[in-house]
Order: C-alpha cells, then structure tokens, then sequence
C-alpha cells in the first residue's frame, strides 16, 4: 500500500540550525577567550614593568 | 600571544569552509529524499560523523593522557583538555540532533533506549572533567588528574558504541547487524553524501582542535605570568 511522505521539513531545518550553531558559538568563545588572555597578558606586563622600575 | 596562524593552519580553515559548503550540497541537493522519513531522514549525513568524531575527540584525550603520564610533559596536558572541549562541541550536536531524529521517527524526543542513555552518560562524564580540573590549583596535580580521568572516562566509549549490540535497542545501527528493523540501507548518492560528511567532520575536528590548542597554550603562558606577578 502507497502511504506518502511524511513532511519532516521543519525538524531538518532545526537540525541543520544546531550543526551549524554551535561549531560558530564554539568559535566565537574562543576569540573572546583569547581576547581576554591577551588583555590578562597585557595587564600583567605592565605589573611586572612597574616592579623592576 | 602565540604568533600569527601557521600557514597550514590557515589552509585547514578554508579547506574546513569548503569542505562545508560541498557537504551541504551534498546532503540537499544531491542526496535524494528518503521515502519513509522524509526530509528529517537529512540529519543523519551530520548527526553519525559527530558522534564519531566526539568518540575520536575522546580517544586523542587518552593518547594525550598516557603521554602525559609517561613524560610529565604539559603540552600533552594542554592537547588532551583541547580536545575533550572540541569533543563536548561534537557530543552536544549529535544529542541534540538525535532528539531532532527520534521525535518524527520514534514519535518521541527521548527515551531511554541504551544507545542514548550510555551516550547522555559519557557526555555528562566529560562535562564533569572540565568542571573538576577547575577545581584544582596546581597545575601538576590538576595534569594528571585529567589524565587519568580521561583514560578512565573513555572506558564509556566504547559501552556506548556496542550499546546497540549488547541490550535490545530501536537506535539504527550501521554495521553488524542482520535485523531487518534496525539496519540502514543507503541508496548510492546517499552513501557518498554519508563518507564524504564524514571526512569533512575529521577536518572540522582537526581545525577546531588546532585552534583550540593555541588558546591553550596562550592560556599556560598566561598563566606563568601571573605566577611571576605574584610571586615578584
């Protein structure tokens, strides 16, 4: 017997949004993380500087 | 900061990109729509190779775990910590992306079924390693503490993965089964659309764990400066 084909399209279109989502949010996380550190790194410097002077 | 992106790094990137974009060709275009699932039936070509990526993900952790303990070196520290990170990225997909599967074809968003269950579990476990190595201060304790966890977690990988071949299961396997209810018959397009996402998920892997890598390893050179700040 013929049955036909359910539409599934919006489960699909959810899916993809997750693959695709959340490799960017991981990638976005790691520029901020790595912004931080670089501010962190700066700051520290500068400490350091200020003690041997 | 570290220096500027190594040349091979930057060719994983845009390899990674269009790799991406051929893959989503691939699964919309060329793969044609499977009769009895629908559209969703689509999942699948992104849902597999994430899940066996987290599981690759979760494999280089214990390499980087016994080479850890065998050397004392912590840079196998830093590569088994990036790699757990990137693996969790994968893990989540491939649980989320199940639910997406299972609500049109099982008529339910979860249930209890030993593949998903040992799956939930094995991602709570490395959810937890990331939560305990913060609550350690030395870095040398906090080093093999993760080492041995992550070659005590991945014991979870391989129960999830032969989950469906030791308890009664409705998760669909690929291989290594003769059940006509839960083995998966791909037409040929589908089949290429299938290794072809797979191989693009390994380069995925490989990219985001390099890049994870370099803030690691930002992060220890952080890190040692603030040691020279306090104790100065």
């Amino acid at each position: 017997m013929f049955t036909q084909t359910p539409d599934t399209s919006w489960y699909m279109i959810v899916g993809y949004t997750v693959f695709i989502t959340l490799p960017i949010l991981f990638i976005v996380s790691m520029i901020w993380r790595h912004r931080n550190l670089k501010k962190d790194e700066e700051m520290i410097s500068n400490l350091l500087k200020d003690e041997e002077k | 900061m570290t220096p500027s992106t190594p040349k091979a790094l930057q060719t994983l990137n845009i390899v990674s990109i269009l790799m991406f974009v051929i893959s989503l060709g691939l699964v919309f275009l060329y793969a044609p729509r499977e009769a009895v699932m629908g559209e969703a039936q689509r999942i699948f070509y992104y849902h597999v190779p994430s899940a066996w990526v987290s599981f690759l993900a979760f494999g280089v952790t214990v390499v980087a775990g016994i080479a850890f303990l065998r050397t004392g070196d912590h840079k196998w520290d830093r590569l088994g910590l990036s790699s757990v990170e990137v693996g969790i990225v994968f893990a989540v997909m491939t649980l989320l992306s199940g639910m997406l599967w299972a609500r049109p074809s099982w008529n339910t968003w979860w249930t209890w079924d030993p593949r998903l269950t040992t799956y939930a579990i094995l991602l709570l476990i490395y959810f937890a390693y990331l939560m305990l190595r913060q609550g350690i201060e030395d870095p040398d304790k906090r080093a093999r503490f993760g080492s041995v966890y992550g070659i005590v977690g991945f014991i979870s990988v391989p129960i999830t993965y032969f989950s469906i071949y030791l308890w009664r299961t409705i998760h669909p396997a690929l291989f290594g089964t003769n059940d006509a209810e839960t083995k998966m018959r791909m037409e040929t397009p589908m089949l290429y659309t299938f290794i072809f996402s797979n191989i693009f998920f390994a380069v995925l892997y490989v990219t985001l764990l390099w890049h994870r890598l370099r803030l690691e390893n930002d992060n220890a050179r952080v890190e040692e400066l603030r040691m020279r700040a306090s104790n100065a």
